[in-house]
């Protein structure tokens, strides 16, 4: 019977996998080096998990960095052409503004801003066809096409009339990349997350392959997911139609993995690298996300990323000669370089040490000195951390993941407890393998029709995306409603955001 | 008689033009008298640097430097900051609104000036500056930011809204003559809600002679001289350049939203740390932060300026990005003189705004 399941998290250092049994149990897990390809290192890890379940496996869920290396290293993205619906409406400001010159020579396969556009209100601009064809004629030998209406959250079907029109002048083949589909409110945001949607097609859809041969070298029956930014899975199918979403798997994946490692649906997760310090936050089971948008590669997205707080803090950093805390560290030179292991840097892990904090490397030779100052002041640090990331004024229980947590302390102002599971240093392939499958929607609600009615609406088109992205109908529940008042609106409105989420269909 | 601006030497390092160079800077100096409100300037500007870049510099003047009788046209936008990140301006505004008054007038237009130096509403106008080829007016009819349009010295001055203009990023063009502020400010949500949730509009114009008596003078140099301030020394910088004083520095610990006649309303409750440690400030908010108090005392209060920037960077924080968690200073700052006045405190004081009066000067907080 297919009830196990595998989590691989391609991280900068570190490819990490997990085999879980059906009750969630660890049966197998392995660390390997990252590999110059990525997926050499995720073939291997699955070859040093799967042992002889392969016929047993219901799930196998990849978080990796590809894309998003991909829009940091200028590399392998496809040229885009953007076809804005707003006219006249926006064209003070064309597509690209704002975009860093050399992700634009990358990406810009021209950009037009047509007749056509969504009022809050509901109305709709007529698009020009004439004139959106005679764009399109242009647009021959582009890798893709990123289409963004105003308003298109509040009704697409002016950028889905576009779609077909595309597919009619340039064939079915071309890549189209809708900004409803991909973006949250505000036009030039998601304009720009459906510009690195389009442009991302090639790369992303060659790892999914990749990743697919990988699972039938091993023999593995199991149904491919690939991790997304707010910690659930989506199938490889959707996975190739919005390949942007997979940028941000990587915290997400820790956070949720904290949170299977201990059980708790609410607390604040420290994971402790060789070089810095995430604190993140688990509500009702989830990472909690960032307020705002965050800039991808120098562009300005509305992607909701995990909210974490990062601090130049980890177990290889380097403590200068008046005991100042890095930033600079040894990284994953610690097993040679630091003190404890006969090297000649004083490390944090050294300090740790020699308080009795953790247990590594020969204790002799750090002569007998202590350097309680230096830890104090990197509890500090921490514990300031622990205060930005609380979301009220009371002690929260704090999970500590990642291999650098042994320098923290056994408590720490602001923490109720401090949980230190078993496998903490692969709670994030632990996240990935148990991920649930979401749908995401937002919409701004005009409250003179009704909240309730309007609230169903979000919520119906956040499910459609949960069934696309390969959730089970039967189990799905709403995760979170989020919704803020708007100003100046009459009728009054607001901006409503629904997430709902389920298990992997079987 | 000129206040602050003119009287703590910011005029002399005064740069006489908004170009790429200094415009991030001025839009930064916007938002910190924007006391939370007055439209994100994100947008506004990318719209204006776009319009730099194409039609270059914009010159900042003083009114006696044109014709007592040349005509100055207040500007600025109307509407829900919502709809202006999903539609903005095609870029035509600026014109057609001077196409509009100079059809009226039979004279053009010399000069545009912000209605509301607050926030995006005192960075859109420099692009329609740029297109258009115009100069800026040092000076504007509020010095901050205010929710209604009425709150501004054009009104206390007993200058007429009328004729007003307006137009939307379709090009409709819309004359209309109110016969009074309140009027005023009734007829145009109205036109807001036809074009879609924002309009851009002109209104009390004025001849040059005028504009020193209705307004208020170097916010323009103000706001530049706040935004190099916070690049250079953060919110030290800040208050510096704008005889403000530390409310408080501490950490968002509660906001409270409520919604109510198209408003957004909140409390917004501040722990202090540091030396502040063991005080609470907690600030009123409709739109714009209205009234910080401290175990039931009032500290500051409309019209005097109350803005939450971000401990660290000094930056503005508007209303909408107030989150829980946040490490913030919240600022205080005189208005000008004028709001101190029995009819400026009548129309922006707090009983306008729904509070117990009497208005209290920030000074008198004794902070």
């Amino acid at each position: 019977m297919s009830t196990l399941r595998i989590g691989i998290d391609v991280g900068g250092t570190n490819t990490d996998a997990v085999l879980l049994g059906a009750a969630g149990e660890l049966l197998a897990r392995t660390k390997t080096p990252t590999t110059e390809d990525p997926i050499d290192g995720i073939t291997k890890a699955l070859g040093a998990v799967v042992g002889t379940h392969a016929n047993d496996i219901s799930t196998v869920s990849l978080g990796t960095t590809h894309a998003l290396n991909a829009i940091l290293r200028r590399r392998e993205l496809g040229r885009v052409a953007v076809l804005r619906l707003a006219g006249p409406a926006t064209q003070s400001v064309q597509p690209f503004a704002g975009c860093p010159e050399d992700l634009r020579a990358a990406v810009d396969g021209g950009s037009w801003i047509v007749r056509g556009g969504v009022e809050i209100d509901g109305r709709v601009h007529p698009l020009d066809v004439a004139e959106v064809r005679g764009v399109l004629a242009q647009c021959a030998g582009v890798d893709g096409i990123a289409i963004a209406g105003s308003f298109s959250l509040q009704d697409p079907v002016q950028e889905l009339e576009a779609a077909a029109l595309v597919r009619e002048v340039l064939g079915s083949e071309i890549s189209v990349s809708l900004g409803h589909q991909v973006g949250g409110i505000g036009l030039l945001e998601r304009e720009n997350a459906a510009i690195l949607n389009a442009s991302l097609g090639g790369i992303v859809g060659g790892v999914i392959d990749a990743f697919v041969a990988a699972l039938a070298t091993h023999g593995i029956v199991g149904t491919p997911y690939l991790t997304q930014n707010d910690g659930t899975l989506m199938s490889v199918e959707q996975a190739r139609a919005l390949p942007v979403l997979t940028i941000g798997g990587g915290a997400s994946n820790s956070i949720r993995g904290a949170g299977v490692l201990t059980g708790l649906a609410d607390a604040l997760v420290i994971d402790v690298g060789g070089t810095s310090t995430d604190v993140g936050a688990l509500a009702q089971g989830f990472p909690r996300e960032s307020a705002f948008g965050v800039e991808l590669g120098g562009v300005q997205t509305n992607f909701r990323m995990p909210d974490v707080v990062s601090i130049a803090l980890g177990g290889g950093t380097i403590i200068g000669t008046a005991g100042e805390l890095g930033p600079e560290s040894v990284g994953y030179r610690l097993p040679e370089q630091a003190r404890v292991f006969g090297g000649d840097v004083l490390t944090l892990s050294d300090c740790a040490v020699a308080a009795g904090r953790a247990a590594m490397g020969d204790t002799s030779l750090l002569g007998g000195a202590t350097w309680s100052e230096v830890l104090a002041s990197a509890d500090l640090l921490v514990a300031d951390a622990i205060d930005r990331m609380k979301l009220s004024r009371g002690d929260v229980p704090v999970v500590l993941v990642g291999g650098g947590s042994a320098i923290l302390p056994a408590t720490l102002p602001g923490a109720s407890e401090l949980l230190r599971p078993a496998d903490f240093d692969v709670a994030n392939a632990i996240g990935a393998a148990v991920g649930l499958v979401s749908g995401d929607a937002e919409h701004v609600l005009n409250l003179g029709r009704g909240r309730e009615a309007g609230i169903e609406v979000v919520r119906s088109d956040a499910a459609a995306r949960a069934l696309l992205a390969g959730a089970d109908p039967a189990l799905l529940e709403t995760i979170r409603i989020d919704e803020v008042s708007l100003a100046y609106t009459d009728p009054p409105m607001s901006r409503l955001r629904v997430k709902v989420a389920g298990p992997p269909l079987a | 008689m000129r206040v602050c601006a003119g009287e703590t030497g910011v005029r002399k390092s005064l740069t006489v033009q908004l170009d790429l160079s200094n415009i991030a800077r001025y839009a930064h100096g916007c938002a910190v008298l924007g006391t939370g409100g007055g439209g994100d300037i994100r947008i506004p500007l990318m719209i204006a640097q776009a319009a730099i870049a194409e039609c270059g510099p914009v010159a900042v003047i003083r009114p006696e430097e044109l014709a007592d009788d040349a005509l100055v046209l207040p500007v600025g936008g109307w509407g829900a900051p919502t709809v202006c990140i999903e539609k903005f301006d095609s870029g035509d505004e600026g014109r057609l609104l001077c196409e509009a008054a100079e059809r009226w007038f039979k004279r053009p237009v010399a000069a545009l000036m912000a209605s509301e130096i607050g926030g995006g509403n005192g960075v859109q106008l420099v692009s329609w500056c740029a297109r258009m080829g115009l100069p800026l007016i040092d000076a504007d009819g509020m010095g901050r930011a205010f929710p209604e349009g009425d709150m501004c010295t054009m009104h206390i001055a007993g200058v007429s809204p009328a004729p007003a203009f307006f137009a939307d990023e379709r090009g409709n063009v819309m004359t209309t003559h109110p016969i009074d502020a309140l009027w005023h400010e009734r007829i145009a949500r109205h036109l807001v809600l036809v074009s879609g949730g924002v309009i851009a509009g002109a209104d009390h114009p004025m001849d040059a002679a005028t504009v020193p008596e209705a307004t208020i003078p170097d916010t323009v140099s103000l706001a530049l001289a706040i935004g190099e301030a916070l690049e250079r020394d953060g919110v030290d910088g800040v208050l510096a350049v704008a005889g403000g004083r530390r409310l408080v520095t501490g950490k968002v610990v509660d906001v409270e939203r409520l919604t109510s006649g198209g408003f957004a309303r909140g409390v917004v409750t501040v722990e202090g740390t540091g030396v502040d440690a063991e005080r609470v400030v907690s600030i009123q908010v409709q739109n714009e932060n209205l009234i910080a108090s401290e175990s039931g005392r009032t500290i500051a209060c409309t019209p005097d300026l109350i803005t939450i920037v971000d401990a660290g960077t000094g930056e503005a924080i508007s209303t909408e990005r107030i989150r829980y968690g946040q490490r913030v200073t919240v600022i205080g700052m005189p208005c000008a003189d004028v709001w101190r006045t029995p009819r400026g405190l009548e129309i922006a004081g707090p009983e306008r705004f729904g509070y117990d009066g009497p208005w209290v000067p920030i000074e008198a907080a004794g902070l």
